[in-house]
């Protein structure tokens, strides 16, 4: 049985304060290994699949409208 | 999962990937810096892209005389693709601190990226770069030949958009050359010079062009009223009988008479057609190549 006394051990002391503190990123690690990938497999490969799609169609829109926007001032139209 | 700060500690490390911050931050500056937490960062990329490095320096331009018109465009132009280029650079150097472990904040989610994409890239840039067309100044080609000597053919030069408004600096004045609206088909422009405004009264007797009974022509051999002078080619001999300009009404001309389709042909063009101002020549190139000569110069420089 434990005792509710304050110990008075250094080398319990020790044990508390140094070896068993944890890590700030400790839960976010463990929890990184069991993540959704690892529960939703399926979902989770749609979900890339989806995010590449919309990486690509955002990345088509975002760099023409740059381009558009640095030299779009140099397109003319025709005058007769 | 919430920790006592309010950060999402789930999942993952959320390292950030060095990369993605620089293809992001390229197709929308700020977006990268987004991406690495920084949305003050973002916010400013955004600023000096979008809405300082281009409009801000082409109003400039548009103050400073005439021919250096071009060279602040130029320089807005390279001032843009730098902030650009900077953007990406920025990303990827400080994506680099946080490859290994990153705290990632609640409002960092692919929607967020994905909607502030979409706002900057599908409505924020094309309409400032629709507006900075629309009101400041656009680049028009001739496809003619009626404006030489003036004009040549295939020249590509920027019209001062400010121009023919109530609020805007310059008014509708005799010898501008000026960009208008094809009266019988209002997708094409066309660009003539101005000669008689309303109340004016037009004529040409076989020997050249009057305005209120007063000569174009000059002793020099070139065209002149109200202090401005230009050059004109062709056959100018065939009569026109008077004309009274009508109110709200301009009467053009192209600078050579043989080869433009003008006034003489399709009558007055409405002020409110006339939608800008000829500023300087950026570009001209013939049959003969490049016209090294032409590239810089003003087309209406007593206006500047």
């Amino acid at each position: 049985m434990q005792s509710n006394k304050p110990s008075f051990d250094e080398v319990e002391d020790w044990l508390r304060d140094g070896l068993v503190r944890v890590p700030d990123h400790f839960e976010q690690t463990v929890r990184s290994q069991i993540g959704i990938q690892s529960r939703h497999p399926l979902r989770h490969r749609l979900a890339g699949v989806l995010s590449w799609c919309g990486v690509c169609l955002g990345g088509c829109l975002g760099i023409s409208q740059v381009l558009r926007y640095v030299f779009g001032i140099w397109l003319a139209s025709a005058a007769g | 999962m919430l920790d006592n700060n309010n950060e999402v500690v789930d999942d993952d490390t959320h390292a950030r990937k060095p990369w993605l911050a620089g293809v992001m931050s390229m197709f929308l500056p700020g977006l990268g810096q987004l991406y690495n937490g920084q949305p003050n960062r973002a916010i400013w990329f955004f600023i000096a892209f979008g809405l300082f490095a281009l409009p801000v320096t082409v109003v400039i331009a548009l103050a400073l005389p005439g021919v250096l018109l071009v060279p602040c465009l130029l320089l807005a132009s390279l001032a843009t693709f730098a902030v650009w280029v900077y953007s990406i650079i920025d990303a990827v150097v400080l994506s680099r601190r946080h490859r290994t472990q990153f705290v990632l904040q609640r409002w960092q989610t692919n929607g967020l990226y994905a909607l502030v994409l979409v706002i900057g890239a599908g409505v924020v840039l094309p309409s400032a770069i629709t507006y900075v067309r629309d009101h400041l100044v656009q680049a028009f080609r001739v496809v003619g030949a009626s404006m030489e000597p003036t004009i040549l053919p295939g020249e590509l030069f920027f019209v001062d958009k400010r121009y023919n408004c109530p609020e805007c600096p310059g008014s509708v004045q005799r010898g501008d050359v000026a960009v208008f609206v094809y009266p019988n088909d209002r997708t094409r422009y066309y660009v003539k010079r101005v000669i008689g405004l309303p109340g004016d009264r037009i004529k040409n007797d076989g020997t050249g062009w009057s305005v209120n009974a007063r000569p174009l022509a000059s002793a020099s051999g070139q065209e002149s009223i109200d202090g401005r002078h230009w050059a004109t080619s062709g056959n100018d001999s065939l009569p026109q009988p008077m004309t009274a300009v009508p109110d709200g009404h301009a009467y053009v001309l192209g600078d050579h008479r043989d080869a433009s389709r003008d006034s003489r042909d399709f009558g007055m063009v409405p002020l409110v057609d006339i939608v800008g101002v000829a500023r300087q020549v950026w570009f001209s190139r013939g049959d003969e190549g490049i016209r090294w000569q032409r590239l810089g110069v003003a087309l209406n420089p007593s206006r500047s």
